[in-house]
């Protein structure tokens, strides 16, 4: 089947990767320093790795890569969009 | 999903992709819109329950932490089971795949107790919307992970019958998407939920 | 297991009778299934309406009681939605797309099947609901706090829930078999630029659907665990939050809007050309434009809350928007009016409606921009303008462009013409009344009469445009009556259609009325948008192809037998499954049990049944 033969990536190592950046993010709860600067980005590679190389992703169709990603874009939409709407009012219409 | 597939030669497709992966890959997309509603709602009404308990106290990482490892390994099991038949290796891929089956159950087991705790704690669905959201979200998770758990059991079954080869392995790859789908959704309910406390 | 055309015995499989039909996992059964049970509700649908407009068509009425008049309207919105529209838009879709596209079926049978069952048990349960306490009352929208059990008390809203989360799976699942059914069943040199319009179109709303419902389960999730688990998330007085009940639903709702809209844009980009014997104009735009219209759907949806108090950006931000998609629904338009535009045409009733679509679309469009300026929303929202609105484009065109594509689809599917002479008659009749109907409208709206009253005093001066719009709907009564009565004689004594009875350009027109089980001997090659028409006359080719426009394989070509699926219980047995695990979790928790066994039992049947 397809591009299956051609490549295997070390999934070893992208598991170490996964406990290692795992560790990283709860030792980084207990530290006095920002978490959201720094745990988004750790779980996002973390979710990353797994689907590139877990699901295959980099090394199969495009097409895939595509539907997943309408997913991913939508739900950062969706998320970003809805934090924005709950805020409390930003400006006070009714002065 | 049949195993008469060699009878029949399947006609070719548009895209040279195999009808049941495309339809997986799909399905999956849309599945990350269902799990960003929960996420969301459990985002936008953090800090709005009006009565305790409050996931600053409620919530602990440690047990927590060891669930996300045992999940991840899930993961690593299961590629390993898939590449595994890559190889032919039929009984490297029931062991892999029992393997993950297990850590599914042992992950599952690790939110009973985790659930139980936040019980006895006065968290529930009615508590307040802290435990609303939160069971919610976790416990639609964690449906998910048991349904990967019952198609991994589907996929053994058929392994024992000897009905998954090097040359058919295709239900093996599928259940992998979906595996790994549901772990990616942990990874951000972990940190989102446990980690930003937010 | 298999049937061999022609060739081997058939086992089990089922050719009439209601085992048949219970049975079946072909695409053109399924879509009769749809068509059928989708007009059924729509008649439904429409007596609800019709009841509507007898309360309303006098002031202080007292036909219908407040609570009665509540259930009325949200069944009639969520039927003409759930159980009409998108049911229909399904049944078209799945009779006629695999047939356009050159394949022998979709791409899963079975789970074809099963997006049928779990649609007619969805509105089954629904329905049922006017027996077991009460149908919900809350409006098709179900706004929070009006859904709790504080102010709904009886089990009608959780009916609603269900009803939706199971019509919801049908969606789902059929979307996602036409995903890949378009993706991968193509015929040979069929490209994505060579497929018909209506296939774009569907495609692009199976992609909304699949991103767009899943807002709506969440949505329906939480409320049932609010009304039965006392989980906050809509109530106020503990932290919840009745607009997040409000953004989830429209996320979904508005999409849902272009998922009742873009498949009649389909059958418009089809029946269009036909008539007008001409290609359709700006091909590429039509449908580009249509995946323009899928994505920004997505930005728009607080257009339905300017008024619920978001600060002036995000009103702004989406007022912009909602003007923004206007432009690709307008391309379109200018597009089938360039189509009719100096064509030769056909005066056939699917033009008719065809034509009657646009006009009536555009009104419906045009008063949708204007609701996107937020000024004037926070004037007419929740009046009568509103509904003018959806109504123009919900009825003015969807279900206009429903009619024609049933007149134009009806001698494919049965093999006889409708009479063209009562389609005219219906049209016009249609015209009238819905007109009549729904433009007074917008004057009451502007006039200030609130949407879902049960009544209104006569002091504001709206009772004589309340009373012509129950007449208006009385006269679309009358030409649904019409239709009706055309299609019963139509199927005894119709006319023989034969294959071609447009003088189509599409691959349909190519098989017998009826098409054959199998619906292509062998798999056909086609080079052009046009293969039927290009093959018939290549002097009027407008697509420049070196190759013939349209190959069909002589039968000795073709490798083997054709290979047609057998029926399956499976898919209604775990319908069933899924009918009786919900009963159970309105009337008795622990019984769901049950109803996941058998869903269970029927899926362990579904895997090891021998294709």
């Amino acid at each position: 089947m397809e591009s299956e033969q051609q490549s295997k990536p070390n999934y070893l190592g992208v598991f170490a990767a996964l406990v290692v950046l795992t560790a990283t993010e709860v030792a980084v709860t207990y530290l006095p320093v920002p978490r959201l600067p720094i745990l988004i980005p750790l779980s996002i590679t973390k979710a990353v790795l797994v689907v590139l190389f877990y699901m295959h992703l980099k090394y199969d169709r495009r097409l895939f890569s595509g539907l997943f990603l309408i997913g991913v874009f939508g739900a950062l939409a969706v998320i970003l969009s809805f934090v924005l709407l709950f805020q409390p009012p930003l400006l006070d219409v009714a002065k | 999903m049949s195993d008469i597939a060699a009878e029949h030669p399947i006609e070719p497709t548009s895209l040279g992709i195999d009808n049941r992966k495309l339809v997986v890959w799909t399905f999956i997309a849309s599945e990350v819109m269902f799990f960003t509603g929960l996420i969301v709602t459990y985002i936008v009404m953090r800090g709005r329950s009006t009565t305790g308990p409050y996931p600053e106290e409620a919530l602990s990482v440690p047990l927590v932490a060891i669930n996300t490892f045992i999940l991840l390994s899930s993961s690593f099991t299961m590629v390993t089971a898939l590449s595994a038949i890559q190889r032919g290796d039929a009984r490297g891929l029931r062991r892999w795949l029992i393997a993950t089956a297990v850590l599914g159950l042992l992950f599952l087991s690790g939110q009973a107790v985790e659930f139980t705790t936040l019980f006895n704690d006065g968290a529930s669905l009615s508590s307040n919307l802290f435990g609303a959201t939160f069971f919610t979200l976790t416990g639609f998770h964690g449906m998910h992970v048991f349904v990967g758990v019952i198609w991994i059991a589907f996929v053994l079954a058929r392994a024992f019958r000897g009905g998954v080869t090097k040359d058919n392995h295709l239900a093996v790859e599928l259940v992998g998407l979906y595996w790994h789908f549901v772990d990616i959704v942990w990874i951000i309910i972990f940190t989102v939920v446990y980690l930003l406390r937010m | 297991m298999a049937t061999n055309v022609g060739a081997l015995p058939m086992e089990r499989r089922y050719e009439t009778g209601i085992a048949r039909w219970l049975t079946t996992v072909n695409h053109k059964d399924i879509g009769i299934l749809y068509l059928v049970s989708a007009f059924l509700f729509f008649f439904v649908g429409g007596i609800e309406s019709l009841l509507i407009r007898l309360q309303l068509g006098e002031p202080n009425n007292t036909l219908l009681s407040p609570d009665v008049y509540n259930q009325i309207f949200t069944m009639h919105g969520t039927t003409m939605i759930f159980l009409f529209v998108m049911p229909v838009m399904a049944g078209f879709g799945n009779y006629i797309v695999p047939l356009m596209i050159g394949a022998r079926d979709m791409a899963f049978p079975r789970l074809n099947a099963l997006s049928f069952w779990t649609f007619l048990f969805g509105g089954l349960l629904l329905y049922s609901s006017f027996l077991l306490g009460g149908a919900p009352n809350a409006g098709w929208f179900a706004y929070a706090p009006l859904t709790s059990t504080q102010y709904a008390p009886t089990h009608g809203m959780d009916f609603w829930v269900l009803g939706i989360l199971m019509t919801g799976v049908g969606s789902t699942v059929g979307s996602l078999n036409f995903v890949v059914t378009i993706l991968n069943l193509r015929a040979p040199g069929m490209k994505m630029s060579k497929m018909p319009l209506y296939v774009w179109q569907q495609l692009v709303t199976s992609f909304i659907i699949l991103f767009a419902l899943p807002s709506l389960t969440v949505a329906a999730i939480l409320l049932f665990l609010e009304r039965n688990f006392g989980a906050p998330f809509y109530l106020a007085n503990q932290g919840g939050d009745p607009l997040l009940w409000q953004h989830l639903f429209w996320f979904f709702g508005h999409p849902e809007v272009y998922i009742l809209i873009l498949p009649a844009f389909g059958i418009i980009s089809e029946v269009l050309p036909t008539f007008a014997r001409k290609p359709i104009f700006g091909y590429t735009a039509v449908a580009y434009s249509g995946v323009a219209i899928g994505f920004l759907g997505f930005t728009v949806w607080a257009h339905h809350m300017f008024a619920v108090g978001m600060n002036p950006i995000a009103d702004a931000v989406f007022s912009i928007d909602s003007m923004i998609i206007a432009v690709p629904t307008s391309i379109k338009i200018f597009n089938w009016i360039a189509t009719i535009w100096g064509g030769k045409i056909n005066f056939k009733a699917p033009f008719l409606f065809a034509v009657g679509f646009i006009a009536m679309f555009i009104i419906g469009g045009l008063s949708g921009v204007s609701l996107a300026v937020v000024p004037i929303n926070f004037q007419v929202t929740d009046t009568y303008y509103v509904v003018a609105h959806l109504h123009y484009v919900l009825f003015g065109g969807s279900v206009f462009a429903i009619f024609a594509g049933i007149y134009y689809w009806f001698p494919k599917i049965t093999g006889r013409l409708m009479n063209d002479r009562l389609g005219h008659l219906q049209f016009w009749i249609q015209f009238v009344g819905f007109n009549l109907t729904f433009f007074p409208m917008h004057i009451l709206g502007l006039l200030g009469m609130p949407r879902r009253i049960y009544t209104y005093g006569s002091q504001y001066g709206w009772d004589t445009l309340n009373l012509l719009e129950t007449i208006g709907a009385f006269t679309i009564a009358m030409a649904i009556l019409v239709f009706v009565w055309n299609v019963v004689t139509s199927l005894r004594r119709g006319e023989k259609a034969g294959n071609d009875p447009w003088d189509g350009q599409t691959l349909e027109w190519t098989t017998s009325s009826p098409p054959p089980a199998y619906n292509f001997a062998t798999i056909p090659t086609v080079h052009t948008r046009r293969p039927f028409w290009d093959q018939k006359y290549p002097q009027l080719a407008t697509e420049k192809s070196k190759t013939p426009a349209l190959v069909m394989p002589a039968a000795d070509d073709a490798h083997g037998a054709v290979h047609l699926p057998a029926g399956s219980f499976y898919p209604i047995i775990i319908a069933l499954g899924l009918a009786v695990a919900f009963y159970a979790m309105i009337f008795m928790l622990p019984l769901s049990l049950i109803g996941v066994v058998i869903v269970f039992a029927g899926i362990i049947g579904w895997v090891r049944e021998p294709r």
